[in-house]
Formats: C-alpha cells, structure tokens, sequence
C-alpha cells in the first residue's frame, strides 16, 4: 500500500447514471498515484463507471474532475481525445481494418513529436516486455484472446496516457498467463506512474494487484481506501465472497522438501504455501479461535490475539469476531454456536490456528 | 455501331460516372446523419430519400419538369446561370439522376456506417483521435465494401434509368439521349438487329458488375 493521503490532485467522480431500469450512482475520490481495484458482481456498474471517466457516455451525467481539471459537469465536456487515457476493455477491441502493428502505433502516431520520443522507447521496451515481437508479423484474426489483450494493452500504453482505465482485462486471458500481465501492469504503474482503476468481478485479480479498493453493490458502494481497511470495514460486502483480510508479510525461505515458505507478520513467524506472494491473502473462515493454547496440531500456525469486537448480526447464522495480533487487525468467523459454548468476550485472550495451505 | 450509338454511350457513361461521383460526396453526410444521428426529423428524411424506390418515374419526372423549367422555383437561379430552364439539358439529367438513384447510394452507406462499433470510435477517441479523425481513420475504411456496393447500385441504376430521363431530358441525340432510350428509340423504329445489341450489351454489363459484387464476401444488400 503505497499512499495512504488523498492530495488536491486526485481523481473525484461524482456521477449519475440511469438507463431504463438500471441506475448507478458513484461519489468517490480515487488516488492518483495507486491502483484501485473496483470489485462487484456483473451488472454493477462497474464499466459504466470506467466509461463515464473516460468521456465514452457523454455530457449530463455528473462531474468528473482530474485533479485541477475539471473533464466534465455543468456545461464543460472535456472531449475523449483531449483526456489521455489509456482504455482497455474486455474485448480488447483491435481496430479490424488494420494490421497489429498499426494498431499498435494508431495512439502513438497521434502525439506531439515531444510527447512520441519517449514512446518510441517505451515502444522497444513494452514489445520486450508483453513478448509482442512474434505477434506483430500476424494477422489480427489469428491472435488468441491473451495475445489480442497484450496488443491491445500495449497500444493503450503508447498514447502516452495519465491514466489507465482497465475494464475486466483479463478476461480473455488464460490462467496460466495472468500473473505475469498482473505483475506488469503493477510495473507500468510503478515504472511510470500512471494510476490505474482496474476493474474486475475477481478477488483474485484485485487482492492481488490493487493497492485501493472500492466495493460496488445493489446498495451503492464503499469509498476508496487501501485494500486491507477496505476487508476490515466492509467485511460483510455483497462483492465479497465471505469476510476476507490480507497480511502484508515479509516473505523468507523456502522449504520445499517440507511444503511451506518462511514469513513474518506483525512480528510472528509464519508457516505460508511455497511461491506465496508478500501479500497473504485469508478467509476469515479458516481461522480456528482456541480458548487456550493448543496441543500438536497439524495446522501450523498459531498466534496470540485479543478479541476487539464482537459482531452477531441476527438471522446472518454467522459470528464475526474482529482480533488484535500486535495491533494488526484479523478477522475470523465463527458460528452463533461456538460463540456460546466458548463464551467468546471482547478484551479476551485467545489463540488462533490457520493452516499453512489456508494463505493464498 | 452507328456514331448515334457511340454517342449515347459516351453520354450514358458521363452521366453515370458523374452521378455516382455527386452522389457518393452527398450521401456521405446524409447517411451518417441517418444511420448516427438521432434528430426527431430523421425518419422524415429517410422517408423522402427512399421515395424514388416505390414512386413511378413519371411521378418524378413530372415535377422535376415543373420544377426545373422556365416556371419553376428555380428561375431567379436559372436567370443567374444565363439560363431558361434546364429541361432537356445535360444538367437537368444530370440533378434527375442524382435524385433517383439516391436512395441507391444513400442506404448501402446508411448500413455500413450504422454497423461501426461505438467501441471502436470510443477506443480511436481515447488514443487521441479527433471526430474528423476517427471519420477518416475508423468509420470511412471499415464501411469500405458498402461504398464498393454504393459505387456499383449507383453506377448501374443510373445507366439503367429511363422513365425519369425521357421526361426531363427528351431524346435528343448527343445531349440527352442515353443507351436506354436510344434502345425505346430503335425497338420503335423497328431496328431490332442494333436493339439486340445495344440490349444485350447492357444486359451483359449489368449482370457483370453484379457479379462481381457478390462475388466478394459481402454484407447483405440493404436493397
């Protein structure tokens, strides 16, 4: 989580939207400096609020301000062109009357001769990267969907965009490939700092990449904040299968004759599946509340936690319990039932076992 | 074949090459218009640009004689040309043409601009490309076979009009006679042997250029 402070140049959306029966409203300010993930289940809104940033559903819709600019509300409508942006949607959308390498070039012949000289290396830099150099010799129709999303992901990045807005853009791409676009689109970010709002219906993608969340619902949808608060406030989220929460770990050595890898957080040791990423992800579901200490167990982790709150909604059928291990927060959920018979009290101290396997 | 014939033929020629060329120009921004624009006049529009497909020609014909001849609403600019009327002159042909074949034109284009994907001017938009832009770099080379449909209707309906050419531009030899009725004129006068020419060369050329057509892989035609 790279940037916690939202400064004057962010990006502020303040949109509404209504087509027939489907209604979308958006009040947010997003950073201008990280990833955002936008998570929600499919006809959310979540395109529709992509599209309305980019300028792509005109005027009359609300304000979107970019930083001092103001690109649209009131009278102003700052036109597409005029906003570089970089889109990229699911269906990558390849121009069909030209070839892959004119596709590649159609934002980059459109900048000013200053703006195209450090796109001519970004150029040589992005085919060595995304692996574009065999592709650009093919015929657009012989491209699989992943190879048409890295085509299409570098062009947008050739524009020479201040903002990459990225609409499900894995979509089309197998799971072998997908970590490595997600790494690089986290490098392009870093590289040369372009916030990016990515869009997707997969915790995966987004607990993976994104530094922010913002969750969209039937209910309307929660601010902006780094993703690990996002878990922690909005634990019972529609988007969200279940109450979540991520470790920001430091990860050590590897065992892999013995199954798991090294890692510290909140200053314990940690037992976490080999090629875990730094940041370990984990149900709130799989961890186990002990009263006391308990004996061998094949779950390798335990740690020491004091009970913060106590949440049992009624008729949820579910317990969450909120945990302090050194000042990090956790979350665990556990039934009505257990509650009872261990009678769980806030300010309490207890023991948690998570398995190596539950960290993902 | 008679220096009459060859005459006709270079007329019919002329005025099909330079109908489909104004018609080409004109219909551009027409069929944008219709096939993007959502004025609440649009259907108005697109009713009077297909009024040629159902009307007789002689429907046609006969206002356009009234209109472009010496009592007509067009003679302060006819005055201003030098002119009387454009009746039974090459012109005068030439704007009848224009407006039969119009819808010929016109509706190809209408579809070919009407099945460009809005993402895909969005997308050439937010990589830079100004409206005009993306006309010329995204809607113009992805409508290209419904203009080689527009180019072929109109150039053959054009050199297969009759009805509204007789009325508005006559018979006369080297002005105003075209193929089609220089055949009308010779089936009367009982030369079949040149009718049989001048027919089947017409025959041929049309079934040609419509062969052609559908030979490439092709969108259905709109009419």
């Amino acid at each position: 989580m790279k940037n916690d402070t939202m400064t004057s140049f962010d990006l502020k959306i303040f949109i509404a939207i209504q087509l027939g029966s489907f209604k979308l409203k958006v009040d947010a300010v997003f950073s201008r400096e990280n990833i955002t993930g936008i998570l929600g289940p499919s006809g959310c809104g979540k395109t529709s609020l992509l599209k309305a940033v980019a300028g792509f559903l005109g005027d009359n819709i609300g304000v979107v301000q970019w930083g001092e600019k103001n690109w649209q509300g009131g009278k102003i409508f700052c036109p597409i062109e005029k906003r570089q942006i970089g889109f990229v949607s699911q269906h990558s959308d390849l121009f069909t009357h030209l070839n892959t390498e004119q596709n590649l070039d159609y934002g980059l012949k459109r900048l000013t001769p200053e703006q195209r000289r450090p796109m001519q290396a970004r150029k040589l830099e992005l085919i060595q990267l995304l692996s574009l150099k065999d592709l650009l010799v093919r015929q657009i129709n012989t491209l699989s969907g992943g190879e048409k999303q890295r085509l299409a992901l570098a062009r947008a990045l050739l524009s020479a965009p201040n903002l990459l807005l990225m609409d499900e853009p894995l979509s089309a791409v197998d799971e072998a490939s997908k970590p490595a676009i997600l790494n690089f689109i986290r490098e392009i970010n870093r590289r040369y700092h372009i916030p990016v709002l990515y869009v997707s219906h997969s915790f995966d993608e987004i607990s993976y990449l994104a530094d922010d969340l913002l969750l969209m619902g039937d209910m309307g949808h929660s601010n902006p904040m780094p993703i690990d608060r996002a878990l922690l406030e909005n634990p019972r989220h529609p988007a969200l299968r279940g109450p979540m929460v991520i470790l920001d770990a430091v990860i050590g050595q590897a065992h892999a004759e013995l199954g798991y890898t090294d890692a510290v957080w909140a200053g314990h040791a940690l037992k976490v599946p080999l090629n875990c990423s730094a940041r370990l992800r984990l149900r709130a579901s799989d961890i186990v509340i002990c009263a006391s200490p308990p004996q061998a167990s094949s779950a390798l982790n335990l740690l020491q936690a004091q009970i913060s709150a106590i949440d049992l909604p009624p008729g949820l059928g579910s317990c969450l319990v909120s945990l302090k291990v050194n000042k990090q927060a956790l979350l665990a959920t556990i039934t009505p039932y257990s509650l009872q018979e261990m009678q769980l009290k806030a300010g309490q101290t207890v023991f948690l076992q998570v398995k190596a396997s539950s960290f993902w | 074949m008679d220096e009459q014939t060859l005459q006709a033929l270079w007329l019919t020629t002329q005025l099909a090459m330079a109908t489909t060329a104004i018609l080409l120009f004109i219909s551009t921004p027409l069929a944008w218009w219709l096939a993007r624009g959502n004025s609440w006049c649009r259907s108005l529009v697109e009713a009077l640009v297909a009024l040629p497909l159902v009307l007789p020609p002689t429907v046609i014909g006969f206002y356009l004689l009234i209109v472009l001849g010496p009592q007509g609403p067009l003679v302060p600019l006819l005055d201003w040309l030098g002119l009387k009327t454009l009746n039974f002159s090459f012109s005068g042909l030439l704007i009848a043409s224009v407006i039969y074949s119009l819808p010929f034109v016109v509706q190809p284009l209408r579809q070919g601009f009407a099945n460009i994907a809005q993402p895909q001017l969005d997308l050439a938009a937010s990589l830079g490309a100004s409206y005009w832009d993306r006309f010329f770099s995204i809607s113009l080379p992805q409508s290209k076979a419904y203009y080689l449909i527009a180019l072929v209707l109109g150039f053959t309906h054009t050199v297969g009009e009759f009805g509204v050419v007789l009325m508005v531009g006559g018979n006369i030899p080297g002005e105003t006679q075209v193929l089609s009725i220089a055949i009308y004129e010779m089936v009367e006068s009982l030369k079949y042997q040149q009718a049989h020419y001048l027919a089947a060369g017409l025959l041929l050329f049309s079934f040609a250029a419509l062969i052609l057509l559908y030979r490439r892989k092709m969108p259905a035609l709109p009419v």
